[in-house]
């Protein structure tokens, strides 16, 4: 290797690095950038998400557990609910077309990617961009929020039997408000969080 | 309004509305076959245990054998409202819901729907109760 030889290729590795490097910046700046502008847009937003509004919707969606806040999930996890209704979680929730036809558009219209609420974003950031959870309690935020719940509380106890009981321990859950400060777990009221 | 009507009008005659959702819906399961509806076996077959599954399963499992009591879902616990229309009389009063509801639970109880003759004794004992 001649001196002019290695010359270039120290200036090649030191431009290639150097853009490695730049780039990661870049990437930095951009991840910053974006959690700013969401911190900024999250501060805005009201915490409780909005409460249930449409008849068919609370009527329907809500005859074998409460009818869960629309806010609580993304657009296309609604989606992925409304078209397998016939096998829904085991149980037959199969709707007439026009019912189904008007709930879907609700869910559509008050998901969390489009209302806004803190919970709801929260919960929609913590899903994958490519996940479309068919539950809230499977989703990594509402997992983070639960993981000190012990079973005996929830699966054990008659009285609550699931997570998907939201109502069993937030008791305003209906109308979208879920506080922690505001937790009373049916069967053991005297717990603390 | 025509909501406020509707109320009135299911309060004052839901005995009237019981016998006429359900009389349609009895000549519809004999004009497809079914023999004539018994409350005693609407009973029994209220009472069985299936096997779907891998789960044992009945109509109390989620109602109770006694349906002036209030029952809870199996799997998310919310309570039901009895079934018996003389403690709630809004019971077999709305076509689209007894249909509905016969149709998705007959699936997961018995693991099929349920044959026009068998609907017909079901709704023939709970309308006794
Ligand atoms: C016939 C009863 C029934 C009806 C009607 C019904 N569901 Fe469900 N749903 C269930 C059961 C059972 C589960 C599972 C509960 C569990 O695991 O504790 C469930 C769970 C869910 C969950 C997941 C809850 C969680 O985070 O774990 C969502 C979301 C849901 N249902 C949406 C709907 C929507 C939307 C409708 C109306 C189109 C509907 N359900 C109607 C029975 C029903
Ligand atoms: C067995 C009781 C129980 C059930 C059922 C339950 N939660 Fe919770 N949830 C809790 C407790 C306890 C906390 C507070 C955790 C803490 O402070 O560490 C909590 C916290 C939360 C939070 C965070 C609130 C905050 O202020 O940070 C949200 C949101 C939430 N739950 C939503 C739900 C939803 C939606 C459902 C139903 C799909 C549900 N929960 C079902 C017990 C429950």
């Amino acid at each position: 290797m001649n001196r002019r030889t290695y010359w270039l290729l120290s200036v090649l590795v030191i431009v290639s690095v150097g853009s490695v490097f730049v780039s990661g910046a870049m990437g930095h700046g951009d991840e910053r950038e974006d959690q700013a502008r969401w911190k900024r847009e999250w501060k805005d937003m009201p915490r409780a998400v909005a409460a249930v509004t449409n008849d068919h919707y609370a009527n329907e969606c809500g005859a074998c557990h409460i009818a869960y806040p629309p806010g609580l999930l993304p657009s296309r996890s609604w989606n992925r609910v409304m078209a397998g209704l016939e096998d829904h979680f085991g149980d037959d929730a199969s709707l007439p077309p026009e019912t189904a036809e008007i709930i879907a558009a609700y869910l559509d219209d008050n998901a969390s990617d489009r209302a806004g609420s803190r919970i709801g974003a929260k919960i929609g950031r913590s899903i994958g961009l490519s996940e479309a959870p068919l539950r809230i309690s499977e989703t990594a935020y509402f997992q983070r929020k639960h993981d000190e719940v012990p079973q005996r509380m929830v699966r054990d106890n008659p009285k609550v039997k699931s997570f998907a009981n939201c109502a069993a321990c937030h008791r305003q859950a209906e109308s979208g408000v879920f506080d922690e400060h505001d937790v009373q777990v049916a069967g053991f009221e005297q717990a603390r969080f | 309004m025509t909501r406020v009507l509707l109320m009135i009008v299911g309060l004052a005659v839901p005995a009237f509305a019981t016998a006429g959702v359900v009389d349609e819906l009895q000549a519809e399961y004999r004009a497809a076959g079914a023999n004539a509806p018994s409350a005693e076996q609407g009973r029994t077959l209220w009472n069985q245990t299936f096997v779907v599954d891998g789960e044992q399963r009945s109509c109390t499992t989620c109602h109770d054998a006694d349906l002036r009591k209030t029952g809870r879902h199996a799997a998310t616990g919310k309570p039901i409202e009895p079934l018996a229309p003389s403690v709630n009389p809004v019971r077999l009063t709305d076509r689209g819901e007894v249909t509905k509801w016969l149709a998705r639970n007959c699936k997961w109880t018995l693991g099929r729907v349920c044959t026009p003759e068998e609907r017909g004794h079901l709704l023939e004992f709970i309308r006794t109760q």
